[in-house]
């Protein structure tokens, strides 16, 4: 790369300066002709991908409250509150994720013994319209 | 007032490096936290004589999320999702960190097939890692094409690792025991075809940054670590490679099945400059993405063997590991990512230790900016690669 | 002083010939022609940069606002307009807020005298380009006086890179102005322009890039080099380096004063790209057309030579886009040995070649 003598570097410095900055406008100027590569968000999406662990659902008649996902949770944002039903299984009334601190890590969803919590493959929470919006599910 | 002054340096070139000595008051400046070239909320208080940097003293800390104690209050399989939130670019290679140290100490059967995937994505995370790399270090530079280049290469490494474990940059794929789930159908041959395409980008890259007349005289001779300095600041990684040591865990102690695989392991030898200059760090990156997709075609050609067929799925469940302790350290793609996990017999670890590669490479700033000027400093910041979620843990 | 030599050395101007006006009435209109022409086109081409960047980045660019995204200029415009202007506590306040409207006054006078076409030029003058540079020249200090004034660290930086910059490349600058007075025994741009026409080869051959071969095509690309760095282009951008100082002098300006600023840089790059083209590139000259079909041919020939000017200066500046985003940055030492060990020598030889030419053509 290092030239001896002072003259020759002086002019293979030039040089080099000079068609490096070509090789790099001839990589550009191809691109410029190329289709884009990126999505335009709100028209067009990007594939999901079948296994996407986004936001859950729950399957609300198998759901028997047995916190088994509330105590998976590595952040515990999960909380269920319900009746005992001694001898029959409890009745949930509220399950409540906060997505302020929910990781999407899907440990709540394997240990499920009726496996009625998945995750979903919806990604976004935002809206279009403003409605009142609760993240209870 | 002004006279020449002898900086008693020799340049590479063999010239002595002369300064007018003009003293103005010298000016301290915030480098961050929020400054663009920080890579996240690193802040390096810069004392500066005009453009020259007479010390440097980075102050860490300002993500500090408790890894450490949460990992000792959590369970093994609970913290997996914490171990991607530290080295956010390399999740993949934290999660296999960590599992390998919970299965090293609790004595845990991986089945082979699981170990294979495991590297496979540890490999292509590493790309993903050093794509971002080179982006910022080109942005760094003040060159913002190849960054988005870099991007959309990584995009497509996302997806494959979205189709395989469903996230796109928190994966926790990696269990103890095993790999949460195997591939998908078709997810090898779209592996295959991007290590194709990713090696006819990278001549692109080439030729774009890294042959640049200018790249190089922005980063040849600047930042220079000698071998000696780094392995006394504890470097590891890329950043230790550049200066010349030829050290990768991947071959200096093979875990999963590394001693299988065939790969080269590129070393800094001052190919525009001196030995451990920044353009070397940058360019043992760039090298080490070329041996990234070698190593994963191999890869899924010992996984297609009919052998290595079976289950890959870990059943999630609770290990309790029996008192002992055990230190695992993997090449993650900034260094030795170690984890050190001493276990009391519970479901979870008494003690987690965790030894992060991006904060014992920072630790050298303040010895090696002083003398250079502030674009220098900024450059050397960038060469160093690190991840400020890792430094802070 | 330059006022008074401008006013000295004025041969007349645009609208002073054309329906018998007084100087006063001329200048009036040609500040408001300088003023619409100089701030609407760079608007234009703030949306250029980044349609520019985004397709090189195999991305759209911006595309919502209007057709192809046209529009959007004008709603960044609105927005800088509507912004709080906030002018930190601590700067000179006086300075601070007189610091963009020398920098966009500097550049606007410029473009004035650049002629687009046989006679459309605003202040017509004999001292022409160093006319120009000197107001050109301006600029240094409003952003060193911006730099100043913020009171941030990285402002100050920024401010002193770029008064280091562009004094020294004024240096190369001025020496090539220097050979295009040897080779048109003119400094008017217009002169130039002429000295052109009706060369070799359809009229290619009359145009300097293509003259004296080689150090035609060496002094423009040292003149393009140069003023790349005159309006702080990349790879020159290091007043405004944002991986660096944050965003360099104008860290700390906000709305309609920071378009100020944004708005003379994209005047100043069409500026001397029209400047190169006047010197090297033939000006409104085209190749196959004769030079007297610009002047014979009334407003129509004159219109037609505008846009074979603009023209020519959009290309020079698309590639300025287009070098803006291959290139990285060098660093401010390599910006000095640029200008003081490549360009200035190449410019001095291509001087002493231009005047060696010019003696034995004679």
């Amino acid at each position: 790369m290092r030239a001896r003598s002072p003259v020759t570097r002086y002019f293979r410095n030039l040089w080099s300066g000079f068609f490096t900055t070509l090789v790099g406008m001839r990589i550009t100027i191809q691109y410029f002709f190329t289709k884009t590569v990126t999505f335009q968000y709100p028209e067009q999406r990007m594939p999901i991908a079948p296994r996407y662990r986004g936001i859950h659902y729950l399957e609300q008649d198998l759901c028997i409250a047995c916190r088994v996902c509330e105590r998976a949770c590595p952040i515990d944002c999960i909380e269920i509150r319900f009746e005992r039903h001694p001898g029959s299984v409890n009745e949930w009334f509220e399950f409540s994720l906060d997505y302020n601190k929910c990781m999407f890590c899907e440990l709540c969803c394997h240990p499920c013994p009726t496996t009625c919590i998945h995750m979903g493959r919806r990604c976004a929470l935002v809206k279009t319209t403003v409605v009142s919006s609760s993240t209870t599910s | 007032m002004s006279q020449l002054h002898d900086t008693g340096t020799i340049r590479p070139t063999g010239e002595r490096e002369l300064v007018l000595d003009v003293r103005t008051q010298d000016m301290e400046i915030n480098m961050g936290p929020q400054h663009p070239a920080t890579h996240g909320v690193l802040r390096v208080v810069l004392t500066a004589d005009g453009e020259v940097v007479t010390s440097a003293v980075p102050y860490v800390g300002y993500i500090h999320r408790c890894a450490e104690k949460i990992g000792e209050s959590v369970d093994y399989k609970m913290f997996v999702p914490y171990t991607d939130r530290y080295d956010y670019l390399a999740a993949m290679n934290n999660n296999v960190g960590f599992c390998l140290a919970v299965e090293a100490a609790g004595g845990i059967e991986v089945p082979p097939r699981a170990t294979w995937l495991r590297m496979i994505i540890c490999e292509l995370n590493r790309i993903g890692s050093h794509l971002i790399a080179f982006g910022t270090y080109g942005m760094d530079i003040g060159a913002f094409t190849p960054f988005l280049y870099g991007f959309r290469e990584r995009e497509w490494m996302m997806s494959l690792f979205e189709k395989i474990c469903g996230a796109r940059l928190t994966y926790s794929y990696c269990y103890p025991g095993g790999v949460w789930n195997d591939a998908p159908e078709g997810w090898f041959d779209e592996l295959l075809r991007f290590c194709d395409v990713f090696d006819r980008k990278w001549r692109e890259y080439d030729a774009l940054l890294t042959r640049n007349k200018i790249f190089i005289e922005r980063t040849r001779d600047v930042g220079i670590v000698t071998a000696e300095q780094a392995l006394a600041s504890g470097w590891t990684g890329p950043c230790l490679r550049a200066s010349g040591v030829r050290f990768d865990l991947r071959e200096a102690q093979p875990y999963m099945f590394y001693d299988e695989v065939s790969f080269d392991v590129p070393i800094g030898r001052g190919e525009v400059g001196t030995v451990g200059d920044c353009w070397d760090r940058y360019w043992v990156r760039m090298a080490e993405m070329l041996q990234c997709t070698r190593i994963i075609r191999q890869c899924v050609e010992s996984l297609r063997k009919d052998t290595v067929a079976g289950e890959v799925k870990t059943e999630m469940k609770t290990y309790r590991v029996a008192p002992g302790d055990a230190y695992v350290g993997i090449e993650n793609p900034r260094g030795e990512l170690g984890h050190w996990v001493l276990a009391d017999g519970n479901d979870v670890a008494y003690r987690l230790k965790i030894r992060g590669p991006s904060f014992c490479n920072l630790s050298i700033l303040p010895e090696v900016l002083p003398g250079t000027l502030i674009a220098d400093a900024v450059a050397i910041i960038g060469s160093i690669d690190i991840v400020l979620g890792e430094v802070d843990r | 002083m330059t006022l008074a030599l401008a006013a000295q050395g004025a041969r007349g101007g645009l609208f002073e010939g054309l329906w018998g006006m007084g100087p006063l009435v001329s200048a009036i209109l040609g500040f408001f022609v300088v003023l619409g022409v100089a701030s609407v086109l760079p608007m234009f081409w703030t949306w250029a940069e980044r349609r520019v960047a985004g397709r090189i980045q195999q991305r759209p660019g911006p595309n919502r606002v209007g057709p192809f995204g046209l529009i959007q200029a004008l709603a960044d415009g609105v927005k800088l307009m509507v912004k709080e202007d906030i002018v930190p506590a601590d700067s000179s306040r006086f300075l601070f807020m007189l610091a963009p409207a020398i920098v966009l006054g500097g550049t606007l006078v410029a473009f004035g005298m650049l002629p687009l076409s046989p006679s459309g030029i605003i202040v017509d003058t004999h001292l022409g380009i160093y006319l120009i540079g000197a107001f050109l020249a301006l600029e240094a200090i409003g952003v060193i006086m911006a730099g100043w004034a913020s009171n941030n660290k990285w402002s100050i930086l920024g401010g002193m890179r770029e008064a280091a910059q562009l004094v020294s490349y004024e240096v190369p600058i001025g020496i090539l102005f220097l050979m295009a007075g040897v080779v048109y025994g003119s400094l008017n741009l217009a002169d130039m322009v002429h000295g052109q026409e009706d060369g070799a080869f359809f009229g290619l051959g009359g145009w300097l890039v293509f003259r004296m071969v080689p150090f035609g095509p060496i002094a423009f690309l040292v003149f393009y080099t140069a003023i790349l760095a005159e309006s702080k282009r990349a790879p020159f951008d290091l007043p405004e380096a944002e991986s660096e100082l944050v965003s360099g002098f104008h860290t700390e300006y906000s709305g309609i004063r920071f378009s100020f600023f944004f708005l003379s840089e994209y005047a100043a790059m069409f500026l001397l790209s029209g400047i190169a083209v006047c010197i090297f590139l033939g000006g409104w000259n085209l190749p196959l057309v004769p030079g007297s079909f610009w002047r014979d041919h009334g407003i129509v020939g004159e219109l037609l030579a505008a846009a074979s000017m603009i023209l020519k200066s959009f290309v020079l500046v698309f590639v300025m886009l287009w070098l803006r985003w291959t290139l990285p940055r060098i660093r401010i030492d390599q910006v000095m040995s640029v200008c003081y060990k490549y360009l200035t020598p190449l410019a001095f030889a291509c001087l002493l070649a231009a005047a060696f030419f010019v003696e034995t053509e004679a």
